[in-house]
């Protein structure tokens, strides 16, 4: 295999917390050295609680953040150090579909305005093929090419997000973030969205980063799923191995807190319950970030950040499953 | 019936309307279900399928252009509809009347953690505020009986926390707090509007097992409405399925996973992501909810319905019991008495236009 579509190595954001002058200054360390590879035509799912810096590390691989140390490889490109200027034409392969369908429209521009704009920032065909490329993209998304002159309020929600996916699709992308892209919409209709995500993936070969908390959404597209707590990745694997095996204790937590719609099932009872809650991203605990919720806790784990170690087909950085 | 399980909150076609200046909204049409002591029922439908207005006109809590145009609800044995309250002395006997069984008789805990509780306030005030209203008892044993409650509900050291406001919590602590007020005066039925939709799947599972545990413990009924199907088939021992204001399909849930009726609990449940399998495309309802502006005379599901017949488009189907618990609407089932049904409706139609 050629050169992996996405390389990120030992990627680093933090973001200041505003506090008085006189106070330390402190910051939310958003995402924290982390690194992994993405081949053509594969997704990597990214899954985590709130707050544990999946979305920004979706941002910062586009380069909507600068990213503060490591190096993002754009099919062996590094993009890290480059100006406005020079992503230009590397963001027409890099592109993001939103979570809010509803937000993330302008309501006075038509759907048909919409789709054409990203290929007249770019340039793309003349005006009359840019229509016909629009009703062509359209039909892909499953929109009917008739309703071109409407706006986005009289569409709803998943016809909204299937517009933001038709307008992604315009300038032909290699890879794609998709930050939260069902979690607005109803049951019925997500499984519809994760169809013709898969299909579109199937037919032109895209890469994609999935980012969501919707842990069965993510397990049906993704071929890899990165798993993330506080900022760090903490397993990353193939998805059927890390669902039926999860080897570290938080996404042994995470997969099995998903409620399972089947009554025949166990249920909560046999069910990893995890202790309290995430702690504060500004005072990450020293050492694993896990650590203080972690049954399998030692001093070890208190003292240092364990590696990511290869385990079983997969990576995991747990003090468990070092060689 | 026996003496465990005896009817608590009955609602008997229940029908609300919204006037909006878009033309009349018909949100909730004609709606029925019972729930028992001791039993936790779960209301599972998309947005726009009437599953919180139905519980909103439970608790007479409908916005002000809302209005239950009929039907009746019997909690606990007092009439709780405001259906036919025209008069103003009327509507104020019954607001008062309300007042005393919103969080006496029955708890609501709601979705937004974040936004239900006042940030102004104290939570301590804010938990012991209905305990004194409703159990007519000193400051004194209201902070006592708020002090056990967060105890219970597994908030460490709560003496402090009641002194804390809502912006110190996290958003599970703050549905802890709010489960807790709910069931501060020891109501017999709880409302829970999407009470984990907001929270972490991690917290998700710690507040599903609070509700279960309390709600065993207390001998309370509950009723939790939610979306997703996972939710109520670990905590729920009835399921109702609502599409576009309509009850479609209601059962046990072992009835409703293991022998579904409805086209529509097919396609949801079809649409679930299984954990294990292959990247096979998913099963999925094809169209959107309908516009409940636009209501036709037939079945609401039909056109998002793989199995529509032509008399599904005309006339509404009618409901059809599989068992004590299990019943569904749908033309599927109930085609042999099909001439009555289709007579019944034109003569109605008739009467309404004429």
């Amino acid at each position: 295999m050629g050169e992996p579509v996405i390389r990120v190595e030992h990627l680093k954001k933090s973001f200041r917390v505003k506090g008085s002058f006189l106070e330390k200054k402190q910051y939310v360390r958003a995402v924290n050295d982390v690194s992994f590879s993405i081949e053509k035509g594969e997704t990597l799912g990214i899954v985590g609680e709130s707050g544990c810096g999946k979305s920004t590390l979706g941002r910062t691989i586009l380069k909507i953040y600068q990213p503060e140390e490591g190096h993002i490889y754009f099919e062996g490109t590094d993009l890290t150090d480059l100006s406005e200027k020079q992503m230009h034409p590397y963001r027409k392969k890099m592109q993001m579909i939103f979570q809010d369908p509803y937000a993330s429209l302008n309501p006075r521009f038509t759907v048909g305005e919409m789709i054409a704009e990203p290929m007249e920032i770019y340039r793309m065909y003349g005006r009359k093929e840019r229509m016909e490329r629009v009703r062509e993209l359209m039909e892909v998304v499953g929109l009917k090419p008739d309703h071109i002159q409407r706006y986005p309020h009289e569409f709803s929600g998943g016809q909204r997000q299937r517009i933001g996916i038709a307008r992604t699709l315009a300038l032909n992308p290699e890879f794609i973030v998709c930050d939260e892209p069902f979690s607005a919409l109803d049951v019925s209709i997500q499984a519809q969205i994760i169809n013709l995500l898969e299909k579109i993936q199937d037919e032109q070969k895209i890469s994609y980063i999935v980012v969501a908390h919707n842990l069965n959404a993510v397990r049906h597209i993704s071929h890899n799923i990165g798993v993330m707590y506080l900022g760090r990745l903490v397993e990353i694997g193939p998805a059927a191995k890390i669902y039926s095996e999860p080897l570290h204790p938080y996404t042994k937590a995470l997969i099995s807190s998903i409620p399972a719609a089947d009554p025949n099932s166990a249920g909560m009872m046999d069910r990893v319950l995890l202790e309290g809650e995430v702690p504060s991203p500004i005072n990450v605990p020293a050492g694993c970030p896990f650590s203080t919720r972690c049954k399998y806790c030692t001093e070890k784990c208190r003292e240092r950040m364990p590696e990511l170690a290869e385990a079983d087909g997969r990576k995991v950085a747990c003090v468990l499953f070092q060689s | 019936m026996d003496s465990l399980h005896r009817e608590l909150l009955k609602v008997e076609n229940l029908t609300v309307d919204f006037s909006t200046k878009q033309g009349t909204v018909h949100a909730v049409r004609g709606v029925s279900f019972q729930i028992n002591t001791r039993e936790i029922i779960g209301i599972v439908g998309e947005s726009g399928s009437g599953k919180s207005v139905s519980m909103l006109a439970v608790m007479n809590l409908l916005a002000g252009n809302g209005q239950i145009v009929r039907g009746s609800i019997r909690f606990d044995g007092q009439e709780l509809s405001a259906a036919g309250k025209k008069t103003k002395a009327e509507k104020r006997t019954h607001e008062k009347m309300m007042r005393d069984i919103r969080g006496r008789e029955i708890g609501m805990v709601f979705q937004d953690p974040m936004t239900y509780l006042n940030p102004v306030l104290k939570i301590g005030t804010q938990m012991t505020e209905g305990i004194r209203k409703h159990m007519k008892c000193s400051r004194a044993e209201a902070h006592q009986r708020a002090v056990k409650l967060l105890e219970q509900v597994g908030i460490p050291s709560p003496e402090q926390r009641l002194k804390q406001y809502p912006y110190e919590f996290s958003g599970g602590m703050r549905q802890r707090i709010i489960i807790a007020a709910a069931l501060a005066c020891e109501p017999k039925l709880l409302i829970a509007d999407e009470p984990t939709t907001a929270l972490d799947v991690t917290v998700q599972a710690q507040i599903l097992k609070l509700i279960e545990q309390s709600v065993k413990g207390m001998g309370v009924s509950a009723l939790v409405i939610t979306h997703d199907l996972g939710v109520v088939a670990e905590l729920c021992d009835k399921i109702i399925i609502m599409y576009g204001g309509e009850i479609v399909e209601q059962g046990t849930v072992k009835e409703i996973f293991n022998e579904t009726k409805h086209p529509y609990t097919k396609g949801l449940l079809e649409s679930i992501e299984k954990v294990e399998g292959e990247r096979t495309p998913l099963h999925y309802i094809p169209g959107t909810p309908p516009n409940l502006l636009l209501m036709n005379h037939g079945c609401t599901f039909c056109n998002r319905c793989d199995k529509a017949m032509k008399i599904c488009r005309e006339y509404k189907p009618a409901v059809t019991v599989f068992s004590e618990e299990h019943s569904c609407s749908c033309w599927l089932y109930c085609r042999d008495n099909a001439q009555q049904l289709v007579e019944e409706q034109e003569k109605e139609r008739r009467d309404s236009h004429g």
